[in-house]
C-alpha cells in the first residue's frame, strides 16, 4: 500500500515533463496508475484476503508517529471508488480537457489528488489522517481554482479550502483529544477504546470536533454553501469531487468512526438532524437550481445528507443501507456530471432553460446515458439505484426513535429526486427553447460515462455481486453486523409502496412546476444564510487585518519602541510584582557625602539634556554625565572601566559634534499629549528598573567566578589585573568577536563617509 | 552605594526612554548613548559594589581581602565598546540619511 500511494505521488511530480513529451495522451497513460490500483485492490479482494491488512513504517515512536497503512472492508470500498472511478475520469478528462491550457498543471494536481484522497483513506496513524485530509483541502483548492483567470473560481476556491481547513482544524482538535484520553494514536485501535470515549467528559467535544471535521468536508448544513460554488472547477475534477472523493471523506469519517465514537444518543441526534436537514434543503435548492451542474451539486448535497443520517442512526440496516448508497451514489452522479459536461461543450451552456430544441433527437447517445443514470438517481428499478433506495426507505421505517419523521424527511427527498429525474431527461431533452446550434465532439467523451451507466443498471440487475463487498465494509463499521445479501425485488413492502408514492408525487410535483411557477419567499432569510455569514466574516477578517496592521506598523520608529517598552513595562513588572516584589537592603544606605554629589551632578547634567532645545548644550551635558559615571566607576573600585568609558564618551561626542553641523539647527518639539504619555512611560521603566536593582542587591551574591579568578589569574595567565586577564586570556574569543564587531562597524562607518552619489555617477 | 546607584540606573533609564521616543533626531540618539549607559551601570550595581578596591593581585601573589567583583567589568568592557561601535555607526546612517534631499525629519522616511 504504501508502494502504491508513493508510486501515486511519485507520478504526479513528474506529470509536467510526462507531459511535454506525451502531449494530449497524458491522460490515458497518467490512467493506468488509478487502473492498477482498482485492480489490486479488486485482487486482494477476490482473492479470499483476509482482512485487515497493516502495513507500517516505524518514525518516532516517542510521539506515536508512524507511516502506517490499514486495509479493511472499509478502507477496500473506498479505495475501489477512488480508484475506479479515478481511471473513468482520467480517460474522460482526455478527451474534454484536449487542447486546453495548463493540462500539465491540471493533471498533476489530479494525480496529487487522487493519492492524498487514497491516502486519506488507507491512512491508518492520526498524523497521516490529518495531512492526508490537508493535502485533499490544498489539492481540491488548486482544483477547483484551476480556471485561475476567472474572479469566480478562485473565490470559489478559497471558500472551499477556508471552509474545509476550518474542518481540518476541527478535526485536528478532535484527534489530539482523543489521544489525550485514550492515549491510542492508531485509528484502526481506537475502536477498543469506545466505552471509555462515549463516557468521558470529553466525549462531546471530542464528538462535535470530528463531526464539524466531517461536516465540512462533505459539505452539510450549515457548510454546505462551498460545494456548489465548487462547480467553477473543470467539469471533470467536478465529477470526482462529487462522486467518489473529497465530499466522501467526510462520509468516510463517520463510518470509520461509527464503532469508535458511535452508538450513543448524541451521536444519532447530531448527525441525523444534520444529515435530514441537509438532504431536504439539498433536494430542494437542486429543484430550484436552473444550471445543470449547480443542480447536480446541491443533489449531492442531499445524497451527503442521506447517508450522514445513516451512519448517525447507526443501526444495522442503516449502515448497510448508507454502505450501498456511497456505491450508487458514486456511479449515477459521476455519469450525471460527465454528462453534464459533455452537453456543456456541445450546447454551449450549462442552464437547462437554454437547451435547444428537442436535443433528444439530436444527442440520441447523451439522452440514453442521462436516463440511464437518472433513473438510478430517483431509484426506479431495475437500477442499482432503486437497491439502496429500497434499504433506505426500510432503514427509516425501522429506526430505533421518531420513525414518522425520518419516514417523512426521506419520502420528502426521494420526491424531490423523482421531479429532478424529470427535469433532467424531459426538461433538458425534450422541452427546449432555442435553435440548435451544436458543436461536434470526439464521440470517444461518452465512454467512461457510458460505463458508469452501464455499471449503475448492471449491479441493480445483478446487485448480490456487491454482497461480500458491501457485508465487509459495514462489518467495519458496526463489529455486530451480520452479512446480508443484496436483491433488486423484496416483494410488496412498506418500502416498495413508499417508493411508489414518491414516484407518483415526483411526478405530479414536476409537471405542476412546468405550469405554476410558484417561488418561495424566503428573502427574510437571505441574511441569516451560511453563505452571507461566511462573506460577512472573510471581508471583517480582511478589514481587520487591514486595520491592524495600520494600527501596529505605523512605520514611525518610536512607535515601534514604545510598543516594545510598553510589552517589557507590563510583563516585566506583572512578574516582577507577582513574584518577588519590593524589597530594599538597608544596609546599602551608607552614601559618602561625595558620591550624593556626584549623583546631584548627574541628575542636574540629565535633566538638562532632556529640557534643553540646543543640541550643542544637550551634547555637553551628556559629556557631564558620562564624565559623572567614570568617575562613579572609579569610585567603585572598577578603574579600566572609567578610562574606557571616559575614553569612549569622549569619542561618541566628538562624532556627534563632527556631524552636528550637518543636521537640521531646529529642535523639534515633542507634542504635550506625547510629553505626558512619554513621560509615564519613562517614569515607569525608571522605577521599574530602580526597583528590580533593589531586590537583586536585597540578598550577599555569593560568586565563585570571583574565587576562581582571584586564584587562577596570577598563577595561570600571570596577570595581575583580574579584568584584564579575563579579557584577554579567559575570555579571548569573547573579545575576539567585540573586535570583530567593532571591525564591521568601523569598516560601515567607513563606506558610508566615503559614498555619495556624485561619485556613483562618474 | 548601591542604594544611590540603583536610583540613579532608574533616572538614566527614565531619560533614555523619554529621549528614544523623541520625534528630534539628536535626542533620539542621545537616548540611545544614555540607555546604554544605564546597561552598563545596572550590570555594575547588580554585581554589588565593593568601594575603591580594585581586583589587581597585590605584590605578594595574593588578592586583597575585599575587592570588586571582575566579571561584571569584564562584560561592562565589552558592551561598552559594542555600543561604542553601534552609536558611531548610528550617527553616520543618520548623518546620511539627513543627505537625501527633502528629508529633514526622522518621520519624513515614512513617505
Amino acid at each position: 500500500m504504501i508502494l502504491s500511494i508513493l508510486s501515486v505521488f511519485i507520478l504526479a511530480i513528474l506529470v509536467p515533463t510526462l507531459h511535454k513529451i506525451t502531449g494530449n495522451k497524458i491522460a490515458y497513460l497518467l490512467s493506468l496508475a488509478p487502473i492498477s490500483i482498482f485492480i489490486a485492490l479488486f485482487y486482494y479482494h477476490l482473492n479470499g484476503t483476509t482482512f485487515p491488512i497493516r502495513e507500517s513504517w516505524e518514525w518516532n515512536s516517542y510521539f506515536n508517529l508512524e507511516l502506517a497503512f490499514y486495509l479493511d472492508g472499509l478502507s477496500l470500498l473506498f479505495g475501489l471508488l477512488i480508484s475506479g472511478i479515478g481511471f473513468l475520469i482520467y480517460i474522460y478528462a482526455g478527451f474534454y480537457m484536449k487542447n486546453a491550457k495548463y493540462n500539465g498543471r491540471f493533471f498533476m494536481i489530479l494525480t496529487l489528488f487522487m493519492g492524498a484522497m487514497l491516502g486519506l483513506v488507507l491512512a491508518d496513524n492520526w498524523l497521516s489522517i490529518l495531512v492526508f485530509w490537508e493535502l485533499t483541502s490544498i489539492t481540491s483548492f488548486l482544483l477547483i481554482g484551476h480556471k485561475n483567470e476567472k474572479e469566480s473560481a478562485r473565490y470559489a476556491a478559497w471558500q472551499g479550502l477556508l471552509v474545509t481547513a476550518l474542518g481540518g482544524l476541527a478535526l485536528l482538535v478532535g484527534l489530539v483529544l482523543t489521544g489525550i484520553v485514550t492515549e491510542e494514536y492508531t485509528i484502526s485501535n481506537l475502536s477498543q477504546h469506545h466505552e471509555l470515549l462515549t463516557q468521558h467528559t470529553l466525549y462531546i467535544p471530542i464528538l462535535l470536533c470530528v463531526a464539524v471535521a466531517a461536516f465540512t468536508k462533505s459539505a452539510q448544513f450549515p457548510f454546505h454553501f462551498w460545494l456548489p460554488n465548487a462547480m467553477a472547477a473543470p467539469t471533470p475534477v467536478s465529477a470526482y469531487l462529487h462522486s467518489a472523493t473529497m465530499v466522501k471523506a467526510g462520509i468516510y469519517f463517520f463510518a470509520r468512526f461509527s464503532p469508535i465514537l458511535g452508538g450513543t444518543i448524541e451521536w444519532q441526534i447530531l448527525l441525523s438532524s444534520i444529515g435530514g436537514i441537509t438532504m431536504i434543503m439539498g433536494a430542494i435548492m437542486a429543484f430550484k437550481a436552473d444550471n445543470i451542474k449547480k443542480l447536480l451539486a446541491y443533489s449531492t448535497i442531499s445524497a451527503l445528507g442521506i447517508m450522514t443520517m445513516a451512519f448517525g442512526l447507526g443501526t444495522e440496516t442503516a449502515i448497510f443501507a448508507g454502505t450501498v448508497y456511497i456505491i450508487a451514489h458514486a456511479l449515477y452522479k459521476s455519469t450525471l456530471f460527465m454528462m453534464a459536461g459533455i452537453l456543456d461543450k456541445q450546447t454551449g451552456t450549462k442552464k437547462i432553460s437554454e437547451f435547444p430544441v428537442s436535443l433528444y433527437k439530436k444527442l440520441p447517445l447523451a439522452f440514453a446515458i442521462v436516463c440511464l443514470a437518472a433513473l438510478s438517481f430517483a431509484g426506479i428499478a431495475p437500477f442499482f439505484g432503486f437497491v439502496a433506495k429500497e434499504l433506505l426507505l426500510e432503514m427509516v421505517l425501522h429506526s430505533p426513535m421518531l420513525s414518522a419523521v425520518y419516514v417523512a424527511a426521506m419520502l420528502i427527498t426521494s420526491v424531490f429526486f423523482v421531479a429532478l429525474l424529470f427535469v433532467l431527461t424531459h426538461k433538458a431533452f425534450f422541452k427546449g427553447f432555442k435553435k440548435p446550434a451544436l458543436k461536434n465532439i470526439h464521440k470517444g467523451i461518452y465512454i467512461a460515462p457510458a460505463v458508469t451507466a452501464l455499471t449503475g443498471l448492471v449491479f441493480g440487475l445483478f446487485p448480490d455481486v456487491l454482497s461480500n463487498l458491501t457485508s465487509l465494509a459495514s462489518s467495519n463499521i458496526s463489529p455486530e453486523f451480520e452479512s446480508k445479501h443484496l436483491a433488486l425485488w423484496h416483494g410488496f413492502n412498506n418500502a416498495f409502496y413508499l417508493s411508489l408514492i414518491s414516484i407518483l408525487l415526483g411526478a405530479s410535483i414536476y409537471f405542476l412546476s412546468l405550469k405554476v411557477n410558484w417561488k418561495l419567499k424566503l428573502g427574510f432569510l437571505k441574511p441569516l444564510q451560511p453563505s452571507k455569514i461566511y462573506d460577512f466574516l472573510f471581508d471583517g477578517l480582511i478589514t481587520f487585518g487591514q486595520w491592524q496592521t495600520r494600527k501596529i506598523q505605523t512605520g514611525y520608529l518610536r512607535n515601534y519602541a514604545m510598543v516594545t517598552l510598553l510589552v517589557i513595562l507590563v510583563l516585566t513588572g506583572f512578574t516582577f510584582f507577582y513574584k518577588a516584589g519590593i524589597r530594599i537592603n538597608t544596609e546599602s544606605l551608607d552614601i559618602y557625602i561625595f558620591e550624593l554629589i556626584l549623583g546631584l551632578i548627574v541628575l542636574i547634567a540629565l535633566g538638562f539634556t532632556l529640557f534643553t532645545s540646543s543640541n550643542i548644550s544637550a551634547l555637553l551635558s551628556l559629556s557631564v554625565v558620562g564624565i559623572a559615571i567614570s568617575i562613579i566607576f572609579m569610585e567603585a573600585g572598577a578603574p579600566d572601566l572609567a578610562i574606557t568609558f571616559f575614553l569612549i564618551d569622549a569619542l561618541t561626542i566628538t562624532i556627534f559634534v563632527l556631524i552636528l553641523h550637518k543636521l537640521p539647527k531646529k529642535m523639534l518639539r515633542k507634542k504635550n499629549f506625547d510629553r505626558i504619555r512619554d513621560g509615564f512611560i519613562a517614569v515607569g521603566t525608571g522605577l521599574l528598573v530602580t526597583l528590580i536593582l533593589f531586590s537583586i542587591t536585597y540578598n550577599p551574591l555569593n560568586s565563585k567566578l570571583k574565587e576562581f579568578y582571584a586564584e587562577n589569574s596570577y598563577s595561570a595567565a600571570k596577570g595581575k589585573n583580574m579584568v584584564n586577564v579575563i579579557l584577554v586570556d579567559f575570555r579571548v574569543l569573547d573579545t575576539l568577536g567585540e573586535i570583530c564587531v567593532l571591525a564591521i562597524a568601523a569598516l560601515g562607518v567607513f563606506a558610508l563617509v566615503n559614498y555619495t552619489k556624485n561619485k556613483k555617477l562618474d | 552605594m548601591e542604594f544611590l546607584l540603583s536610583i540613579l540606573v532608574g533616572l538614566l533609564f527614565a531619560a533614555g526612554v523619554y529621549l528614544l521616543l523623541h520625534r528630534d533626531f539628536v535626542k533620539l540618539v542621545i537616548g540611545i548613548v544614555i540607555i546604554g549607559n544605564a546597561t552598563a551601570l545596572f550590570i555594575f550595581v547588580a554585581g554589588r559594589i565593593v568601594r575603591q578596591n580594585a581586583p589587581f593581585i597585590q605584590e605578594n601573589g595574593l588578592p586583597p581581602e575585599n575587592f570588586a567583583d571582575p566579571v561584571p567589568q569584564a562584560l561592562i568592557l565589552t558592551a561598552l565598546v559594542i555600543g561604542f561601535g553601534i552609536q558611531a555607526f548610528a550617527l553616520i546612517v543618520f548623518k546620511k540619511v539627513y543627505d537625501i534631499p527633502k528629508v529633514d525629519k526622522i518621520d519624513d522616511l515614512k513617505k
